[in-house]
Order: C-alpha cells, then structure tokens, then sequence
C-alpha cells in the first residue's frame, strides 16, 4: 500500500490524478502513425509486440515511483493491445471486438442517463434503431460517413428530447414504462413505413466510406471498419469524461440525488433531464449507426424490447456507477451467448433443446448480481483491488455504506 | 428600500392557514429571525421565497423585483443561497461535489467547450475549485472533503450544506433552524459563523431557529410568528418579554 498525498487540486480534475495523460496520448498516436505509414508486412505481431515492450519500458522508468504514471502506462498498454489487436487476431475476433465496442458505446450513453442522471430507460433500442436506420438510408443514398453518422447522432437526439418530455414529470417504473411504450412505437414505425424502412424485409448496407474535399476512402474490411469502431469509441469515452469533471455531469448527480435541493441551488432540473436524455440518445445513435455497419442487415427484429433489457443489463451487470461498467458489461455481453453456446453441449439434451435457455440465463444473471453486487462487475473490481492494497486491513464491511447509484426510484 | 420585502403574503394547505396577511421587511446587512411553535408558518415562508410553493397572494419583492415571477431555479442566481430544515443534501456525491453544486449558477462555460473540456472549461474548473477549498477552510471542513455524504455524522452535514449555500456567494442567505441536531458546541460554533458569514462575507442572513440562545446571541431583529401571524417584531430582548410570544408558546395561563 503506498501513500499518495495531494499537492494541487487541478489533480481531480485531470484524466489521470498523478500526471502522464500526455505521454499516454503522444505514445498512441505514434503508435497510431506507425501503423499507417509502415509498409505491410513490416509490422506483423511480433513487431507490435516489440513496440508495446519499448513504449511500456519507456512509460514505466518515467513513472516507476508514482501510482498515477502506471495508471496511464495500463491504459497505454490496453491502447496498444486494441490498435494492434487487427494483426493478432483473426477476422472473427475482430468483429466480436468491433461489437463489444459499438456496444459500449450506447452503454456510455446509459451510464449517463440511468447511473449519473438517474433515470431510467427501456427504450435505448429505439435510439439505437433510429441510428441504424438514418445511417443506412443516407449510406444508401450515397452519403459520406461524415454526413451520415452525425446525421445518425442527430436524429437519434431528437427522439431522445421527445423522450425526455416524460421523464420531466415521471419517475422510477412510470418512466420506464414509457420509454419502453416509445421504443415499442417506433419498432412499430419501422415494420410499417415500408417505403423508408423497407419494412421486415429491412435495408442492407456496407462498409461506410469516408468522403472529404478532394479524398474518398472506403472501408472495406472488418479490420478497417474496427479501426473507425475503436476511434468513435475513444472519442464519446473522452466526451462523457469530460462532461462528468464539469458543471454538466455535477448537475446531472444533483438531479440523481436530490430534485429539490438542485432547485434551491439553481440547476434547471428539466433542462439538465432534457439534456440527459439528448446526449444519451445521441450516443446510442451513433452506435446504432456502427451497428447496422456490423450487422449488414438491419430489420425491426433486431431492434426489440430485448436489445433494450440486453442494453440495460450491460450497465447492470457492468456496475453503472463509473463508465468503466459501460465496458465491463460490453465484453460481458457479447462474451456470454458464446460461453452459454459451448456450455450447451454438455447439457442433457432435453434442457439443451430448450430455445429460453439463453434469456433464462441472462435473466438469473441480473437478479443474481443486483441481489449480491449493484455495482456491478466495475464494483467488484474495485473491491478486489482495494482488498490487495489494503491487503491485512480489508475488511468485508470496508465498503458497506457505499451508496447503490441506481436512484430513479428515489422521488427527489 | 430594504433588500426582501414580503407584503401581506397569504397560505392556505386546504382549510388550514399557513400564513395570514404577513407584512415584514429585511434590511441588508441584518440578521433578522423568525421564530414560533410547529405550525407557525417559519418553513412555509422560505418555501414561498423559493419558489417551491405558490402563495395564494402577496408579494415578495426581493430588491424591488418581484419573486413570485421566478421559478424556483432562478432564485438562486439572484444572490438567495438556502439551507433546509431536514438537509437535502447530494448523498452520492463528495462534500468537495457538493460545493461546487454551491457554484452552480456560476458557471459561465457552454455545453460545448465543456464537451471538449476546453482551456476555458478548465479554468473554469480550477476557478471553483478554488473558491469550494476556501468555503472548507472557512467551515473546517478540510478532512471531510472527499467523503462522500451518505457517510458522514449528522452534525458534519449540517456544516456541508451551510457550505453549499455560502458556496453560491450569496446576497441573502436562508438557514432554516442551523442548530436543529447539532450539540452545544456545535451550536456556539453556528453562532460564530452567521455572524462571520454576515461581517466577513456581507451576506444578509435570515434565519428560523428554536434555539433560543442561539437566537439571542446572534440577532439584530426577531419576528414572532403564530398560526400565520406575525405576533411581536422587535430585538430579541423585546420579543421574548413580549405577552403574546409567551403565551402562544406556553398557552393561555403564562
């Protein structure tokens, strides 16, 4: 255990407390550059593996004496595992990756609106929808990805101010009724207006393509299209940290809390649940976006009530307190169904027949975790780490009075 | 003119009275006190200068400007900064997160350069932070900065949320019973900061408090209230020899 004193107080408000945000940042994008520009071939596994060993050496000599550095050097070294991982690994694991990621994208979204701003949901699925569905129309009609996928986030953010207007008046089960009657209407919308939507037949699309004045670039594998994947990852999980070291991510913990006392200290509650609303929206539109790309055929089928429980039980099940949960849940869901695939086999027949059995698990995963671990698997994570910091002090109360995040239910 | 002027402001929660025709001023720089039995109106009257409740007529006229045209939200930025008498607090957050809720309303970045987290926001930042570090210098608040609310003593609440409202900088400040939960030292300390608060920080104080000592010892003017009615108005020596104050306290017979 090591003792860390404070000696300013901008060190809260950095992305890492003791420092190294910048070499973290200048590593990466070297890295980055190295990957474009090196001719192919040149760079194979064992040559990235080779350049995570000198940048981690680098980042750990700099910062062998100080918690904060290593913090960076960790996620340098996930930073480097990530853009490298499209020449470790085959195309399958690629795209589950690419998944995890679009996933956890919404699940930042969601972080926001249901752990920092604490309202509730059932209608991601929507958002999600309307991202897809924006993306392959303007795709189709041979829009660039910078028109379309702002485009996506746009519309999407549109329907998530309608969808605020409720959650200006309801709360806890009233507001997730709602959100799911929305979600229901426009899976609905989608099946009718055939002309837009194509119906249940749905819209198929491609790879995007990146157009700007002069260039034209096509995605056109699902290692380049991981690449955009990670970097629109790394953006909204810049955004959302941002937002929540500054006024806007305060006030949303204000409304959380406590409705009347943010009034009495002058947020404007509609306005910040209205803007709550909107930026989750709009992030899960953008994933839906990259999520009709992953899925080349989108129909209403895909977008049901179960993609907004399977959205939910990623933050849940994840831990909803930090965005950390909105990955945690990611890699769960997408890890899961494969695990519970392969367990499959070794099921007697009759019970491995069952179609349910997928749902019944996820079912008795959420009631399992929100009985015995609200905070999700971030929360464990947490515990499991101070319990070695700590090592002969943890105690199993050390984080009992902890508050759970989840606080819709509460009526102010 | 004096800083809050309430005229013949009226209450009524179905048959029952809160308030009934109450006409009183605050001047700046006073720490004025209203004190009465249960029921007497003390709490109604804040949730009216919030804007929580809608009277059913009057006025409040705070610098002239009449605050019944508000909605609750914008009181604040006017310079009103409340505490409440059961402490709402923001229990998930830190007591250094609940004091720059304080600064709130004094915000000057976007949405937008807060999104990208620009230089400006981070000054920004940095400025409240500042100014939330000098409220916990000023209440002793230091060790408790990064505890989270729902894990501290009642009596290190109260202290918070008195910290949040200074927080906000404020004109007028309410304390809705400060002493309530608190033991004697603490309460003697109370009585040193609102009179700190108002001589150091010139905030006007208006203050509802049961504790009588600590109403004696810190007032400039007190108003007694009883079922909605202003009894007897005066210094705090004036109002508790006064005939009526006794007898709504202590019934008929005082």
């Amino acid at each position: 255990m090591r003792a860390l004193l404070k000696t300013a107080y901008a060190q809260d408000i950095r992305l890492f407390r003791y420092g190294g945000t910048g070499r973290l940042v200048c590593g990466l994008l070297f890295y980055a550059a190295l990957l474009v520009i090196a001719p192919r071939g040149f760079l194979t596994a064992w040559g990235a593996c080779l350049y995570a060993l000198a940048f981690g050496i680098i980042l750990l000599r700099r910062d062998s004496q100080d918690e904060g550095g290593s913090a960076a050097f960790w996620y340098g070294l996930l930073g480097v595992a990530l853009l490298s991982a499209p020449l470790l690994a085959d195309d399958y694991a690629v795209s589950q990756l690419s998944f995890v990621l679009t996933y956890a994208i919404a699940g930042i979204g969601l972080v926001l609106l249901s752990g920092q701003a604490g309202q509730i949901s059932l209608g991601h699925a929507a958002f999600m929808a309307a991202g897809a569905y924006t993306e392959a129309i303007l795709h189709n009609a041979g829009a660039g990805l910078l028109v379309s996928l702002p485009a996506a986030c746009l519309v999407a953010a549109a329907l998530g101010v309608l969808v605020g207007l409720p959650a200006l008046r309801m709360r806890g089960i009233y507001l997730a009724l709602a959100t799911y009657a929305f979600a229901f209407i426009v899976e609905e919308i989608l099946a009718r207006w055939e002309t837009v939507t194509g119906g249940n037949q749905g819209l198929t699309m491609d790879w995007p393509r990146l157009v700007l004045p002069g260039v034209s670039y096509g995605f056109e594998s699902e290692r380049e299209f991981y690449y955009l994947v990670l970097g629109v990852f790394a953006a909204a999980l810049l955004a959302a940290l941002n937002l929540m070291r500054s006024a806007t991510g305060r006030a949303f913990q204000a409304v959380r809390d406590s409705e009347i006392a943010a009034k009495s200290m002058g947020v404007n509650v509609a306005a910040v649940k209205t803007t709550a609303f909107t930026i989750s929206a709009g992030l899960t539109g953008i994933a839906g976006a990259l999520y009709g790309h992953l899925l080349f055929t989108i129909t209403p089928e895909g977008f049901t009530i179960f993609l907004s429980i399977n959205l939910l039980l990623m933050i849940v099940v994840g831990g909803m307190g930090s965005l950390h949960g909105a990955v945690f849940g990611a890699i769960f869901l997408v890890v899961l169904p494969q695990l519970i695939a392969s367990f499959r086999d070794l099921l007697p027949p009759a019970l491995a027949s069952q179609s349910g059995i997928e749902s019944g698990i996820f079912g008795l995963i959420i009631i399992l975790f929100v009985l015995f671990e609200p905070d999700g698997i971030y929360g464990r994570w947490v515990k499991i780490r101070a319990y070695f910091d700590l090592f002969p002090l943890y105690r199993k109360g050390s984080f009992r009075r902890q508050r759970r995040t989840m606080a819709s239910e509460r009526d102010r | 003119m004096s800083l809050l002027e309430i005229e013949k402001l009226e209450m009524r929660f179905g048959g029952l009275i809160a308030l009934k025709e109450l006409d009183c001023s605050v001047e700046e720089g006073e720490i004025f006190t209203i004190i009465g039995p249960n029921g007497a109106g003390k709490s109604t009257l804040f949730n009216i200068i919030s804007r929580f409740y809608d009277p059913f007529g009057g006025a409040i006229f705070y610098r002239g400007e009449n605050l019944l045209r508000r909605p609750s939200h914008a009181i604040p930025r006017l310079g009103i900064a409340r505490t409440f008498q059961n402490i709402e607090l923001f229990e998930g957050a830190t007591v250094l997160e609940n004091m720059l809720l304080g600064r709130h309303i004094r915000r000057q970045t976007g949405f937008l350069s807060e999104l990208l987290f620009l230089p400006s926001a981070r000054r920004e930042e940095e400025a409240h932070r500042h100014k939330a570090e000098e409220i916990m210098d000023f209440l002793k608040l230091e060790a408790y900065r990064d505890q989270r609310i729902a894990n501290l003593p009642y009596g290190v609440r109260k202290i918070v949320e008195l910290g949040r409202a200074l927080a906000s900088e404020p004109k007028l400040l309410l304390l809705d019973e400060p002493s309530s939960g608190l033991n004697a030292e603490e309460t003697r300390d109370m009585a040193f900061w609102i009179h700190d608060i108002r001589d150091l920080l010139g905030a006007t104080i208006l203050l509802v408090e049961h504790d009588m000592t600590l109403v004696r010892a810190v007032s400039d003017r007190v108003l007694a209230l009883n079922q909605g009615r202003a009894l007897a108005l005066g210094s705090p020596a004036e109002v508790s020899a006064d005939k009526a104050v006794a007898r709504a306290y202590l019934g008929e017979d005082a």
